[in-house]
């Protein structure tokens, strides 16, 4: 099992949308996927609880309380993807050990292809948790500066805290291609701080500004190849592709 | 136009991740009510009529949300049906309210969510016999073979002691396991089953009756058996127990004043 991280210690940059739409088109590609929401904000688990009440007993601060994750995994609303759902009592946890998550995997084999994890916007054991149980965590960022701010502090944090350094990957989201060549043009001033910061931990893959995106998640439109969807598609194929997932689907 | 899923499907908003629940206003006429929740409780009619009453004044009150279960069923049709609140919706009915306020809640089966109505209930009302014996008939499961005890070796898997299936019961319904033993008893005759339902019979007096037409003896018949008691005693004061034995005559225990006559000799 693969397990991706989708971490970031600024908000709003995507994490979740993210962690949702490559794990559908994973699960549309015929992996058996499983979604971890470490998050409060519970978006995750809004997006994929079949009945609310589920994650009411079984969700992931039990699992971490009681390191049993096949325990508490629940069925999601979407076909191939089941759920470790979040729960309010993740407050209680902030300060768990930071290996509980990576020691219950290593103890078990679960039947999964892929486990996707969606981290809190912040930096605290529980996104460690997250971080030392992932083969690979992405961090996705807007071209700003604050976000290249809290994607440096979060490189550091990472490289001090934790042995996953060469792991982390920085993605960029909501990309629009710089329209001129100048350096001086503001897309191509971001492009330089972000590639000079982070040379070798960027993705070779950009996520495009799209509207698609919100209602893929809110209305549960479908992704397809359709020449007004393609570019977002295309984005999300070549991620899923990147994390090992190579099947093309028709939609998801 | 695609619709957002949360306006699809309004119990989303549950997944809130907080202790608040939400709780949605919709149409009265949307509700569905069924067996086994509709009957559950006879609905009061006097209860019935104050709470109408009060809608009529006060319109519905948003905290007392009629409890729904939403779900989709085996034809692939959505029922929601009442869980808990079966007075509150008729009475809201009666008093021509078009909408009232209701949460979602989502079980496994018919049988969970009963389990879930009763226990809401049986906290909020002084429960009669005749409403425990109609939930009797609903949740209890006696297993037979073995007294009533789970096997052991189920009950040692689980590291716990077997539980009688009647404490089981007792705990759903919120009573005592003596009740629901007694109330398996008078299920046995359907003829004073019917009695106790219709609240002519108490259970503990139905079970009697029960116990009294199958000629078994009931606990207040059932005579001390016989106890050996050895004394030791004078001569004289032998022989006054033996002249009071013989002096009570019928009533006097023969087997002891042979004895006392033999050890005389």
């Amino acid at each position: 099992m693969k397990v991706i991280a989708f971490s970031s210690i600024k908000g709003g940059t995507g994490k979740s949308s993210l962690a949702i739409l490559t794990a559908n088109y994973c699960a549309a590609a015929g992996a058996r996927v499983l979604v971890l929401d470490l998050d409060i904000q519970n978006s995750a688990s809004f997006f994929y609880l079949a009945r609310p009440d589920d994650a009411e007993r079984r969700n992931i601060a039990a699992a971490l309380q009681s390191g049993d994750l096949a325990g508490n995994i629940i069925a999601s609303n979407t076909k191939g993807i089941d759920l470790l759902a979040s729960a309010f009592s993740l407050v209680n946890l902030r300060a768990c050990s930071e290996r509980t998550l990576r020691k219950a995997i290593a103890g078990k084999t679960l039947p999964y292809d892929f486990a996707f994890i969606d981290c809190a916007p912040t930096l605290d054991n529980l996104v460690l948790n997250a971080v030392n149980a992932a083969n690979l965590i992405i961090t996705p960022v807007r071209l700003s500066q604050f976000d290249w701010k809290g994607a440096r502090f979060y490189r550091d944090q990472l490289a001090a805290d934790t042995d996953k350094a060469d792991a982390w990957r920085v993605l960029f989201n909501f990309y629009r291609p710089p329209r001129s060549d100048s350096p001086d043009a503001l897309a191509n001033q971001y492009e330089t701080q972000f590639r000079d910061a982070f040379d070798g931990a960027i993705l070779p893959l950009t996520i495009p500004e799209s509207s698609l995106v919100q209602r893929a998640i809110d209305t549960r439109e479908k992704i397809t190849e359709a020449e007004a969807k393609r570019k977002l598609y295309s984005a999300i194929k070549d991620l899923a592709s990147y994390i090992g997932a190579s099947d093309s689907v028709e939609a998801f | 136009m695609a619709k957002l899923t949360l306006v699809k499907n309004p119990g989303q908003a549950q997944a809130n991740n907080s202790t608040v629940r939400e709780s949605f206003s919709v149409s009265s006429d949307k509700l569905s009510q069924r067996p086994p929740f509709q009957d559950l409780y006879q609905i009061n009619p006097e209860v019935l009529a104050r709470i109408t009453a009060h809608m009529k004044a006060n319109g519905y009150d948003n905290g007392q949300p009629i409890t729904v279960w939403r779900h989709e069923q085996p034809d692939g049709e959505e029922e929601r049906v009442v869980v808990d609140g079966n007075t509150r919706l008729q009475a809201a009915r009666d008093a021509g309210l078009l909408e009232v306020t209701v949460i979602f809640k989502s079980f496994t089966s018919d049988a969970e969510a009963l389990k879930y109505a009763i226990h809401n209930q049986r906290d909020r009302r002084n429960l009669t016999d005749s409403q425990i014996i109609k939930l009797v008939e609903m949740v209890d499961e006696p297993v037979t073979g073995f007294k009533g005890n789970a096997p052991i070796a189920r009950s040692q898997a689980i590291g716990q002691k077997p539980a009688r299936t009647a404490e089981k019961t007792a705990k759903v319904i919120g009573t005592g396991r003596s009740k629901i033993e007694e109330a398996r008893v008078v299920r046995t005759d359907p003829e004073i089953a019917e009695k106790v339902k219709a609240g002519e019979l108490s259970i503990h007096a139905g079970a009697q009756q029960v116990k009294a037409k199958k000629g078994k003896k009931t606990p207040e018949k059932k005579k001390a058996a016989p106890r050996p008691v050895t004394l030791k005693l004078s001569r004289a004061d032998a022989e006054a127990v033996l002249r009071i034995l013989l002096r009570a005559k019928a009533s006097a225990p023969t087997a002891a004043v042979q004895q006392i006559k033999k050890a005389l000799k």
